[in-house]
């Protein structure tokens, strides 16, 4: 990757005397505090939300030759500026007390009952700054309070000081536009719309952006004060990304989550499902080994379970020869879980599988092309392809796109319709449902066909951009819009939501070049750490399992941390052939789809409880940190390697030791230290040079037009899935069915916006609230089914 | 009238950016609803692509649009300074006295709302009342009872345009 | 039916409104030379109209009197540039961008279409204020007029330049009027002022570079380009060229919008045009320029109308807004009326304004109701010193400002209302009633 030689222009200027030389464009309040050492208060200032907006006045400053005072946030600093703040200047000092008086004027100041307290930016800067007293002798502003702006968030109106951090979120960052301030002037309140709880599925950040108690978790009220708790650095593992964590510990249980900035990884945002979801409760966890007997599924004795299944594994591994065992697993390991149950694998020549689809996960043809998340902050062009939002993926990754379209990133969206993503989007190109093989090489071929000096010259196509385009549903001249954009963009970035085979996405990105670029290639993958289950050798896909099973070639299975019945779109196929096969041994914190069918079933730990190491989508290898033991009381890596002992081989019982022996002899975990995984990990990978692809492309067209009036069904796996949101009580409005009818079709079957629609599809029937979208492709339907029910199969939509 | 979708649409063809067409958008839901109920407020926000909270936000903003219903027609007078230093409080307390309400308020039967408001641009002119947008200056306790008898009398403008 | 607005009499020196009634046609406009300067602007250089803005001197009539050529010359290049007239006339006491559209629409229309060539902008916006319906669609008739000789919507005289001018309503805030908030307000925005950097003339409207100029200053042009720069610097002061609209209203005998040479006295206004105080009444103070100005006493009413002179009086001038008090008024109850309105229109987003003229507006209301104190009416001036230019915009300044001058000029009223815990006026003085907060519907209460 080139890097541009940047000579930092400086500036020098005073702040209270002191003499500072920073960088051209430095905020006044960060210079002030970096380079002077003095602080200068502020409320609103967030420099996270986008340009500052001046409101709160909390840091007003003087300076020379400025007729008034000026706020120090939206000074940007300038050579020869001489500053003086309220340390040194008394019109600065009236003026700041002032400010927080008017501030403090309508505020209850209940610090006493506020689970703010502590570690209130109010609180602290009343503190610091300000007259102490208040002249105020007039009745205060009153509210109903607290108001539940979601089942997940209250926000008290009294305390709020209006310093609109939060709409900003909303209205700038996440771009819902669904927390707004109504009213005006003193009358102004936060609100939501007509009582509807705020849904974004980032909406808790707004908790942590509030300066005082005014929006906070519903979970955490009059739980824990600041001196009570202990805040453990971790790793969000709900889903790839990777997210940056503090998780505070209040007598042996996970009260909040917090976010700890990574900029690279997750800029100090979190999902909701990163921040709300627990695997709670925790006596309805898996806790002991459970063993299958006539009353089902009973309570057994660890060594007995495990050398039994020891046994009955090495029996199916030796029957028909290799390949009679198979592990399944879907990125819930760590690195060094995962390390001993390749172990395991390979000692029982087990066939294994991390992904639910292997040409979709085989990320080593997409290394060349590799970007990180950081270069969609740097991209010119950014592109998302498929039926599914990157968000269900990759929670936060949605507000990075956002950010870059803002910066000036040319946003092109590609799919069926129907996504958060569409509306402020340069370019919305409209496909059919599970059009993403076809649409790719429909692009590769009309990139082929702009051709130019940025097109590779033996870029093969398979294809005429016609015929590919009309497989795909898509307009010919919009793909070649889109074409266009991409051989004219220096730093574009691809991003694939669906399951096609990485040898589809490296056609194209080899045709445009993108190793020669700083713009890439973003796959998501499905499981958290499925990037890191496949570093350490468990590769393969479910869909190479599944017919393998349903032959009776694999005869025994031990599914760990997955449940391919609900989270794949063959779960019916799933459950079928598991119902056939000879031994199913299950690792799971809940009772789930595949437990019911197993013989074994044993504790899975879950974040909070777990020791290692993980790798995120990018390929960042970092820490997870334990808050509780394991439900169990017995860590997932210590009864693996019991297991192992049982089949006599060896594995490590210690994260630590694990990790040693992954980075003597892994690439993915070359010159990495257990003890010096650091709290904000470096990306430590390098792109191989890019090769001419070997494979050929495949285009696997979307299925025929359903018949008799059925709809195609688009059913990705949502982001609010999964047993620990589905048993999070906070998160019941994210998880809420929705059912998204194109606006002709609602026409046409009389369904109004929040009518209940009942949409039966081939894995079940969901219900939900009808949205009607004018982007949607007519006579699709796109639901929030709970699992994967799959995207281009078919549905029957009807009114309730 | 037009269909409100096609008439937002047609708003947002005058501007670089559909946002911009909000105020209008909101003016012709109003129209359209008699205020900006809840439904109004979604079905402009689907007109505009934005989010009905936002739609919100800025119509609570401005003074001229009803987050509540009211009445078949709107009377508000002015009693800023100029206007009131020529007897708009008078006019107002009159008016309260024949309608049986208390601004800002409608009357039992839905016909009239009466609202106080600030300056209206009529300063020299005053007092200045403004009767379903229209002004009407120089006005006097006396025009008040002819004027309620039009109201009581009048359908709605909206519907009266239709 | 009360009578309409009644137009004063034109004199000799009136440039914008040199006639009685009104001229809503376009031919009428024409037949007295309208559109003739549009003719002649298109004939020149956008630099040789940026030179001619800047000789006239022209001030902005909108309210802070910026120099308009020199405010033209810093647009920003671009591609899409914008221009944006200001009319969302708001200020309490001000009609006059009113009367200009309601009898001269089309001057308004060749000034916008003069600056649109000399910006060479993608599109103007007559931003008016909601309120103004029955201008607005005056407005709307003679821009159709226009579009239908082919002044605008279509290559402009002969060169390939299309000009496009659209009219877009207010809904109701007085804040629109200050600069930022309008291009929020047209931008789809709450209409709340931005910080400045950026500028509206690097990004304003539709986040592009624009120049926003008040409807007077913009058909004010017309006359610029008709006769010379030069000339028009000749009438007025030096330091305040040309006539400008005054809107009088209050106790005077002829209210009404009067357009006076710059170098006239508030005295040729109030006691000239206006006939002076009605029978049997003394002048007591008069605001000089809106609302939000400091109040001018009646030894003072020699002082003159231009920019400067107002300023060395103590005021400013302001949108033009003269408001005439006589000696029955009651100053705390006309402070209270003056603080409850930039309560009621103050955006929300800073503190010291949303905090400040609440906090402002109810120690008014307490003194006035006769259960004020004495350490109210200095806690009063304090606060006024605390809110005035320490907020994002000046609606804050707009609320203090005059308070503090009502408070300093009229002390022993103030301290009269405390003493004899009532207000002591005349039960004939003016503002009968003691409102209740002017409050926007009530909040529903959420639950989820």
């Amino acid at each position: 990757m080139s890097t541009t030689e940047q000579t930092v222009d400086t500036v020098t200027l005073h702040v209270d005397g002191r003499e500072i030389t920073v960088p051209k464009g430095t905020s006044l309040v960060v210079a002030a505090a970096e380079h002077a050492g003095v602080e200068i208060p502020v409320f609103c200032y967030e420099p996270r939300l986008g340009p500052p907006i001046g409101a709160c006045r909390m840091c007003l400053v003087e300076i020379e030759g400025a007729p008034k005072l000026q706020a120090a946030c939206t000074m940007t600093c300038n050579d020869g500026m001489v500053v003086k703040t309220a340390e040194t200047s008394a019109q600065a000092k009236e003026a700041q007390d002032g400010v927080l008086e008017f501030i403090l004027l309508n505020h209850p100041l209940d610090c006493p009952v506020c689970d703010k307290g502590g570690e209130c930016p109010l609180q602290d800067l009343t503190f610091r700054y300000g007259p102490g007293n208040s002249r105020m002798t007039l009745p205060k502003r009153t509210y109903e309070k607290p108001l539940p702006i979601s089942p997940s968030i209250v926000l008290d109106r009294e305390r709020c000081i209006l310093c609109y951090r939060c709409t900003r979120f909303s209205g700038d960052v996440a771009e819902d536009g669904e927390l707004v301030a109504r009213e005006r002037g003193a009358q102004s309140v936060i609100a939501t719309f007509n009582e509807q709880p705020y849904s974004n599925a980032f909406s808790g950040n707004v908790t942590e952006l509030c300066p005082v108690g005014a929006l906070l978790p519903t979970a955490y009220r009059f739980k824990a004060r600041p001196w009570e708790i202990v805040n453990v650095p971790t790793v969000c593992t709900g889903c790839a990304t990777g997210c940056n964590t503090w998780s505070t510990l209040r007598e042996g249980k996970v009260e909040r989550i917090l976010s700890r900035n990574h900029p690279d990884v997750d800029e100090g945002w979190l999902c909701d499902k990163g921040r709300f979801a627990r695997y709670e409760p925790r006596d309805e966890r898996i806790s002991t080994p459970l063993v299958r007997a006539l009353t089902g599924l009973e309570p057994g004795e660890w060594d007995d379970v495990l050398r039994t299944m020891a046994q009955r594994l090495r029996h199916f591994s030796s029957v028909d020869g290799a390949g009679g065992v198979a592990i399944v697993t879907g990125g819930a390991l760590t690195n060094e879980e995962a390390l001993a149950w390749k172990a395991i694998a390979d000692s029982l020549a087990a066939r294994t599988a991390s992904a639910p689809i292997a040409a979709a996960a085989d990320w080593d043809r997409l290394d060349a092309y590799a970007a990180p998340l950081a270069a969609i902050d740097l991209a010119d062009a950014v592109v998302v392809i498929g039926d599914q939002e990157p968000t269900d993926r990759a929670g936060t990754i949605d507000l990075r796109i956002r950010k870059a379209r803002r910066s000036g990133a040319r946003l092109t969206i590609v799919g069926p319709g129907g996504t958060a993503l569409e509306p402020d989007a340069q370019q919305f190109l409209r496909t059919l449902p599970a059009a993403g093989s076809a649409m790719l090489a429909a692009l590769t071929a009309a990139v082929v066909e702009a051709g130019g000096a940025n097109v590779r010259s033996d870029a093969k196509t398979v294809g005429t951009v016609e015929a590919l385009a009309a497989d795909a549903g898509a307009d010919v001249a919009q793909v070649r819009e889109l074409a266009g954009t991409l051989v004219a963009a220096a730093r574009p970035v691809l991003i694939v939501t669906d399951h096609v085979a990485a040898t589809e996405i490296e056609a194209l990105a080899w045709a445009l070049g993108l190793d020669q670029t700083d713009g890439g290639v973003l796959p998501l993958p499905v499981g958290a750490n499925e990037r890191g289950e496949r570093a350490v050798g468990l590769v393969g896909g479910w869909d190479e399992i599944l017919p393998a099973l349903e032959a009776g070639a694999v005869q025994a299975i031990v599914l760990v941390g997955c449940d391919p019945v609900v989270e794949s779109t063959e779960g019916e196929r799933w459950q079928m052939a598991l119902a056939q096969t000879e031994v199913v041994v299950s690792v799971a914190a809940f009772t789930n789809g595949v437990t019911s069918q197993s013989q074994v079933v044993l504790p899975l730990d879950v974040e909070h409880e777990r020791d290692g190491s993980v790798i995120n989508l990018e390929g960042r290898v970092q820490r997870v940190r334990p808050s509780l033991a394991p439900v169990s009381g017995v860590p997932l890596i210590e009864w693996t390697s019991r297991l192992a002992g049982f089949l006599e081989i060896s594995t490590h019982a210690m994260s630590a030791k694990a990790f040693n022996a992954l980075a003597a002899d892994n690439p993915a975990f070359a010159g990495l230290a257990w003890g010096e995984l650091g709290d904000r990990a470096p990306l430590n990978i390098t792109r191989p040079t890019a090769t001419a692809p070997t494979a050929g492309v495949t285009v696997t067209p979307p299925a025929a037009a359903p018949v008799d009036g059925a709809f195609r069904l688009i059913a990705p796996r949502p982001l609010f899935s999964g047993a620990s949101v589905e048993r999070t009580a906070s998160l019941a409005h994210q998880r809420a069915p929705i059912v998204v009818v194109a606006h002709a079709d609602a026409e046409r079957l009389g369904i109004k916006r929040g009518d209940d629609v009942a949409v039966r599809h081939a894995v079940g029937e969901h219900v939900g609230t009808a949205r009607i979208s004018r982007r949607l492709l007519p006579g699709s339907v796109r639901i929030n089914w709970r699992g994967a029910a799959g995207t281009g199969s078919t549905a029957v939509v009807g009114a309730q | 009238m037009a269909d409100l979708y096609t008439q937002i649409q047609d708003e947002i063809a005058k501007y670089p950016d559909r946002r911009s067409a909000i105020l209008p958008a909101l003016r012709h839901a109003q129209e359209h609803y008699g205020w900006l109920s809840p439904e109004a407020l979604e079905n402009v926000a689907d007109g505009l692509d934005l989010s009905p909270a936002h739609c919100l936000a800025v119509a609570s903003f401005y003074d001229m649009f009803f987050l509540q219903p009211v009445g078949d027609h709107v009377v508000e007078v002015c009693t800023n300074l100029s206007c009131a230093l020529v007897g708009s409080d008078i006019v107002l307390r009159a008016f309260e006295q024949e309608l049986g309400v208390v601004a800002p308020g409608t009357t039992a039967d839905g016909k009239v709302t009466l609202r106080r408001v600030e300056c209206l641009g009529g300063c020299g002119w005053g007092p200045v009342v403004s009767v379903d947008e229209e002004y009407q200056e120089h006005f006097k306790t006396e025009d008040i009872a002819p004027l309620i008898s039009e109201l009581r009398a009048t359908p709605r403008p909206s519907e009266s345009h239709a | 039916m009360p009578e309409g607005p009644t137009f004063a009499q034109p004199d000799a020196s009136a440039l914008l409104l040199p006639f009685a009634g009104s001229r809503r046609e376009i031919a009428e406009y024409e037949a007295n030379g309208g559109y003739d300067s549009l003719r002649k602007a298109v004939g020149m250089s956008s630099e040789q109209l940026v030179d001619e803005m800047i000789a006239s001197n022209l001030r902005g009539r909108g309210g802070a009197g910026f120099p308009a050529g020199k405010k033209a010359s810093f647009l920003a290049g671009g591609a899409e540039r914008y221009l944006v007239i200001n009319g969302d006339e708001s200020e309490p006491g001000t009609f006059k961008d009113r009367e200009i559209i309601l009898r001269n629409p089309h001057m308004l229309i060749e000034g916008v279409l003069i600056y649109l060539w000399m910006i060479r902008g993608t599109a103007a916006y007559i931003y008016i204020r909601g309120e103004y319906a029955k201008e607005a669609s005056i407005l709307e008739g003679a821009i159709a007029q226009a579009r239908e000789k082919g002044y605008l919507g279509s290559p402009l005289l002969g060169t390939d330049y299309v000009p496009e001018v659209y009219v877009h309503r207010g809904a109701g805030a007085y804040i629109c009027g200050e600069e930022t908030a309008l291009l929020s307000s047209l931008n789809g925005e709450r209409g709340q002022p931005t910080a400045k950097p950026p500028f509206p003339a690097v990004s304003g409207a539709f986040k592009k570079p624009t120049l926003l100029n008040n409807v007077e200053t913009v058909a004010t042009v017309p006359l610029i380009v008709e006769m010379g720069g030069a000339a028009y610097a000749g009438v007025g002061t030096e330091q305040s060229t040309g006539t400008k609209m005054f809107s009088l209203s209050g106790h005077v005998r002829n209210p009404g919008n009067y357009e006076m040479p710059l170098s006239a006295t508030y005295r040729d206004l109030i006691e000239g045009k206006g006939g002076g105080m009605p029978e049997g009444r003394t002048l007591k103070a008069f605001v000089p320029g809106g609302s939000s100005m400091p109040i001018l006493m009646p030894n003072q009413l020699d002082t003159g109308l231009a920019f400067e002179a107002v300023v060395a009086a103590g005021s400013m001038a302001g949108s033009g807004a003269v408001i005439v008090v006589d000696d029955r008024t009651c100053m705390v109850r006309f402070a209270l009326r003056t603080a409850e309105f930039y309560m009621h229109e103050s955006c929300g987003k800073c503190t010291p304004c949303r905090e400040g003229t609440r906090w402002i507006t109810e120690l008014l209301r307490k003194l006035e109701a006769g259960l004020g104190r004495e350490e109210e009416i200095d806690l009063l001036l304090d606060i006024c010193n605390r809110v005035e230019g320490n907020c994002l915009c000046v609606l804050g300044d707009a609320c203090a400002m005059p308070v503090r001058s009502h408070i300093n000029n009229f002390r022993s009223e103030f301290d009269e209302h405390v003493r004899l815990g009532r207000c002591p006026c005349p039960d004939d003085a003016p503002m009968t009633e003691l409102y209740p907060p002017l409050l926007r519907a009530p909040l529903p209460l959420v639950s989820i």
